[in-house]
């Protein structure tokens, strides 16, 4: 845990920083007064100075025993990477194989991932749900959800 | 009389097939919220905030509303009966709403904190009735710089109402502000922090940051750990609390009314505040503290009074002033925006099928939540008894949805799936994300009141101590801070 949060508290200087140095390139300040820098400056200089503060209580401070891991646990982790290599693949596949194809194969992949059940039935769960939600916003809600090679 | 008056027109708005059909459904799926474990109000507000863009705005409101004070009623449930609060209000009811289950008083538990909830929101919604009205007369006279000071009152009070580090709720508003900056400045068209890209000209879609920061990320957390609740067994009896039972919990309801009210109107305030603080003090004041945590009524009947009254008390700086004073209000005001409506003090002249609606289906929400939670706490338990592993999937789908829907832009999906990612690493890193959307909603408005502030005052601020309200306001913001301070040092001082 103290590793992550020297890790963000690095980050947080580095993009106070960055924010800072763009915002002048903005400009701070103009004939009408704050111009479009000015506020994001701001911002950028209590993002910086905040986590300095806090890095270098980081790293100042002596942990006291053993700190708290990050993870929960190891199947926790993976369970989360997991999750969000589901979220990636629904975002890439959704424009090209349609709403519908990829909601079910990323459902199939999401119920058996924790659930481990029989693949059957995930995939009959999978199915009436994409179709379910894909009927609610498409028909009900008239959204025009993407349609991939198949016309769905 | 007057306020009478527009409240009869607000019963007008709402008694329409239309939108009795919308609060039932808010206060339907709010109850559900509040019920399943691992979606918060705020998550659930941000998954159907796309489903109200093709209704009308009052009846988006009217729904949106009941799903904010449905979940408040239906968090108790599963604090009862699962010892897992359904959602972050309902901490404080496990101690004792849990203990009361087990030794079989879970009929009396989940009944006292229903008619304690709908005691509590009736009486705190004829106090937004009353207050909100007196509010907007008074703001109809505040200009850019009193609009200023009121922001930043709300930002100095959300640093310190925060559970965890004040640095790092200080960190998250600056964060906040900062992203609100992205996209174009509208006052001369100068591109910010956009990098050529087409997609953030308008800025990050505050309905695809808001589902990632808290839809997204807080299935993340949850499916980290698979917490497995055990639901209490048996049948539920005794539902209408007996005349001990009232005796013992009418002033807890009473206090925690006037105590959530007061701290939903405050920035950074809101039910989960005022929750812990009503418990505290029940404990405090109490004949017999040492039994609090075994499974008295008090500790059910106080606290569920208190975040269902700091609803209403957090809708009257939103409706009244167009300020939300926590990130669930600051998600209501979003939905205005987006459905074209100015939040702000002239709503109620302006806009008063929403004004008057929304409060009036506040009154009938609490009578169909009433309605709805006692006699059908049978179904409700049965929805405790779907496993998260079935329910997150579904509700992952819905956020892909919901997001894409918003704008039909896939950019919005990357936009939601990298926040999502990025406020649950944050809430690993002990960060709260209410100050980082709360900054975010009102990020644009501060930013142009600062700029017509100083136009006004031919860029001299001294524009923010010379006007008497915006000083009075500015010298309070100090005060707070000052007393905050004081009291995280005596904090400091006192442990070893």
């Amino acid at each position: 845990m103290r590793a992550a949060s020297l890790i963000s508290n690095a980050t947080w200087v580095l993009l106070g920083l960055a924010v800072c140095v763009y915002a002048v390139r903005l400009r701070l300040w103009d004939s009408a007064g704050p111009a479009s820098g000015f506020l994001p400056f701001l911002a950028g200089l209590v993002v910086g100075v905040a986590g300095l503060v806090l890095l270098i209580r980081e790293w100042t401070t002596r942990p006291v025993g053993q700190s708290p891991p990050f993870w929960h646990d190891a199947a926790g982790r993976t369970r989360v990477a997991l999750v969000i290599v589901a979220l990636v693949a629904m975002a890439l596949l959704m424009p090209t194989l349609g709403f519908l194809v990829a909601a079910f194969l990323v459902m199939t992949f999401l119920l058996g991932l924790t659930e481990h059940r029989r693949l059957g039935s995930s995939i009959v769960l999978a199915a009436a749900s994409s179709v379910f939600i894909y009927w609610l916003f498409a028909s009900l809600l008239q959204v025009r959800l993407p349609r991939g090679l198949l016309g769905f | 009389m007057d306020a009478a008056h527009h409240l009869i027109s607000g019963f007008a708005v709402i008694l329409t097939p239309a939108n009795l059909y919308y609060c039932l459904l808010g206060s339907l799926v709010g109850t559900l919220v509040g019920v399943l474990p691992g979606i918060g109000p705020l998550a659930a507000l941000s998954l159907l905030l796309p489903v109200t863009f093709n209704i009308p705005a009052t009846s988006a409101m009217v729904m949106l509303s009941a799903i904010f004070y449905g979940a408040m009623y239906g968090g108790s449930t599963t604090s009862i009966l699962v010892n897992i609060p359904g959602e972050a209000a309902s901490v404080v009811t496990c101690l004792d709403g849990y203990q009361m289950a087990k030794a079989g008083r879970a009929g009396a538990a989940l009944g006292i904190a229903a008619f304690g909830s709908f005691i509590a929101g009736t009486l705190s919604t004829i106090g937004l009735n009353l207050f909100s009205p007196v509010l907007v007369t008074a703001a109809l006279s505040f200009g850019p710089p009193e609009y200023f000071a009121l922001m930043t009152l709300g930002f100095v009070v959300t640093m310190f109402m925060v559970g965890g580090s004040t640095l790092k709720a200080i960190l998250m508003i600056a964060l906040g502000i900062f992203v609100s900056t992205v996209g174009m400045d509208v006052v001369n068209g100068v591109e910010r922090f956009t990098f050529g890209a087409v997609n953030l000209t308008g800025g990050f879609d505050l309905v695809a940051v808001i589902m990632g920061t808290f839809g997204v990320s807080e299935i993340l957390m949850n499916i980290e750990r698979l917490a497995r609740g055990e639901v209490v067994r048996g049948k539920i009896r005794g539902l209408f609390p007996t005349r001990r039972e009232w005796r013992d919990s009418a002033l807890p309801i009473l206090r925690g009314s006037g105590l959530g009210f007061a701290l939903g109107i405050l920035p950074g305030g809101g039910p989960v505040t005022a929750s812990f603080v009503s418990y505290a003090v029940e404990r405090k004041i109490s004949r017999h503290p040492e039994k609090f945590g075994t499974g008295v009524i008090e500790g059910v009947a106080g606290p569920e009074a208190a975040n269902n009254a700091a609803v209403a008390g957090a809708m009257i700086p939103m409706l009244s002033l167009g300020l939300p004073s926590n990130a669930v209000t600051a998600l209501l005001l979003g939905a205005l925006i987006i459905h074209g409506v100015q939040p702000g003090p002239l709503l109620m002249t302006q806009h008063p099928d929403i004004f008057w609606g929304v409060i009036a289906s506040m009154y009938l929400g609490n009578v169909i939540l009433l309605v709805l939670n006692l006699p059908l706490i049978g179904i409700w338990v049965q929805f405790l008894r779907i496993p998260y592993r079935i329910l997150f999937p579904l509700i992952l789908l819905l956020a892909v949805v919901g997001t894409y829907a918003a704008n039909l832009n896939i950019f919005d999906v990357w936009v939601m799936i990298g926040f999502g990612v990025g406020g649950y690493l944050l809430v690993k890193l002990g960060y709260e994300l209410g100050p980082f959307i709360l900054a975010l909603v009102l990020g644009p408005m501060f930013e142009q009141t600062l700029r017509q502030s100083l136009i006004m005052s031919s860029q001299s601020v001294l524009i923010f101590v010379t006007r008497p309200i915006t000083a009075a306001i500015l010298a309070l913001c100090a005060a707070v801070a000052v007393l905050f301070l004081r009291a995280e040092w005596m904090k400091k001082r006192e442990s070893p």
